[in-house]
């Protein structure tokens, strides 16, 4: 993990996700402002079980309202995602504003990216599985 | 030396070997074109037929290997730009790479396509046409060609075109039948607006124009997601540019199907699919088992835990009829 200032050509993946994210949620905020239709979920229409995002919408339009303790029970994964995207925006704006070297990772052993890789695939299901014990 | 080289179904040539440097230099031929010189048998591909250096001789100590034409070079006749080293065969293409991109161009010997990254060469409507031609129905040589650096810019440009125009078709007969039919499913949710086919009217003009915007946002997130995919799935073997260029280039053929009508989406939708795990294969250089497992893996998950709780269902139902008999 190093912090270092771009390279000629590279990509600015600060700029990028700042942009995509922010149109992303206006997009978000504007769609459910209208109250336009949502899609059902596939899954769960032939199921009767959650998918891994179901309720994210729903965690999106409490969040909206501030109501957070609604918003994080009803898909946990999701907003911790909201939290995240929330906090790299505020890095990338900070960091784009003044020009400041980047948080890259050039090179992360095998070791760690096994365990993050597992981490990651466990907690995708942990919260699945909540999902479908909370019969959202 | 004089070589002949295969561009389409026309021979080429004759040109000598500093010619033949810039044609690769420029992306007009690569290291797959079959060339052809007095003395041999066959055509051949130029990486078979010159191997080494300038002239076909063995690549003297010392030489140094051309980020961008793959030719072996002398030092003095390098230079080095961020670190890489190019040729002055290669002069043409880094200026036309750093005007049009920004960045240096592909660093990849035998990678230059696809056609639209040489639209000023081929024509605006040629190179879109050869694009959508090359990722549908040979994607495997189509993506084995492309660059894998280069920018955004050029692949999203493509993604934003052809999704548009197709997005607009499928737009127009969804509004057609539905304003048509009066059934206003574009109305919002539970409310009765006073003019519902004005209300409908207006929600289809409005996604229309939206379009290219949500087009670049879900390029982005679906390809985010495919990259994060490819990292639990150990495939990410190039770098997200990398990734997001494959899925320009492979969605937005597909794409391009959204213009037959009726069934085109649904076309659009597999075939972009099928596109995109050839692409990722060769992209990635991984197997196409792992590319598809990536592409797929939410899908695949949802799948098998659907297939999990029918048989479950269906072996619930049968125990509770044994029991009864």
């Amino acid at each position: 993990m190093t912090w270092r200032r771009l390279r000629p050509g590279e990509l600015d993946h600060e700029a990028i996700w700042l942009a995509v994210s922010i149109g992303a949620l206006a997009g978000a905020w504007l769609w459910l402002y209208l109250r336009l239709p949502i899609p059902p979920c596939t899954f769960h229409r032939m199921t009767g079980f959650a998918c891994p995002t179901c309720g994210a919408t729903r965690t999106l339009r409490y969040s909206f309202h501030r109501d957070w303790w609604a918003a994080a029970g009803t898909n946990p994964l999701a907003f911790l995602s909201y939290g995240g995207v929330v906090l790299y925006d505020l890095y990338a704006a900070i960091v784009l504003a003044f020009r400041l070297p980047r948080l890259r990772f050039d090179a992360i052993p095998k070791r760690i990216g096994n365990i993050v890789r597992c981490t990651t695939i466990g907690v995708i299901l942990a919260n699945w599985a909540w999902l479908v014990w909370a019969k959202l | 030396m004089n070589w002949y080289y295969a561009l389409g179904d026309q021979r080429q040539g004759p040109v000598s070997d500093s010619e033949l440097d810039a044609l690769i230099a420029s992306g007009k031929i690569n290291e797959n074109t079959l060339v052809w010189k007095e003395g041999m048998a066959n055509w051949q591909p130029l990486k078979d037929a010159r191997p080494s250096g300038p002239g076909g001789e063995a690549v003297p100590p010392g030489w140094i290997r051309c980020t961008a034409t793959g030719r072996y070079f002398p030092p003095e006749e390098i230079v080095y730009l961020d670190g890489k080293p190019y040729s002055a065969a290669a002069k043409e293409r880094v200026l036309q790479g750093v005007m049009q991109t920004g960045a240096l161009p592909g660093t990849e010997m035998g990678r230059n396509g696809p056609p639209w990254e040489n639209r000023d060469q081929l024509g605006f409507f040629p190179a879109i046409w050869q694009t959508v031609k090359g990722c549908l129905t040979e994607p495997a040589a189509t993506f084995a060609n492309m660059r894998r650096e280069g920018g955004l810019g050029a692949p999203l440009g493509y993604l934003v075109l052809t999704t548009w125009a197709g997005g607009l078709v499928t737009l127009l007969f969804q509004a057609v039948l539905q304003l048509g039919l009066g059934t206003h499913s574009a109305t919002p949710q539970n409310q009765n607006l006073p003019f519902p086919v004005a209300w409908g009217a207006g929600f289809y003009i409005g996604w229309g124009l939206l379009m290219p915007v949500a087009v670049v946002i879900s390029s982005f997130i679906t390809s985010g997601l495919m990259h994060l995919s490819l990292m639990i799935c150990q495939g990410a073997k190039q770098p997200f540019e990398t990734t997001y260029r494959t899925y320009c280039y492979a969605s937005g053929s597909a794409a391009a199907l959204q213009l037959i009508p009726i069934c085109g989406a649904y076309v659009s939708g597999i075939w972009g699919l099928v596109s995109l795990c050839i692409g990722i294969s060769k992209t990635h250089e991984i197997t196409t088992g792992r590319a598809v497992l990536a592409v797929l893996l939410p899908t695949i998950v949802c799948c098998l835990i659907g297939v999990f709780v029918a048989v479950a269902a269906i072996g619930a139902v049968a125990a509770a009829q044994g029991a009864h008999h």
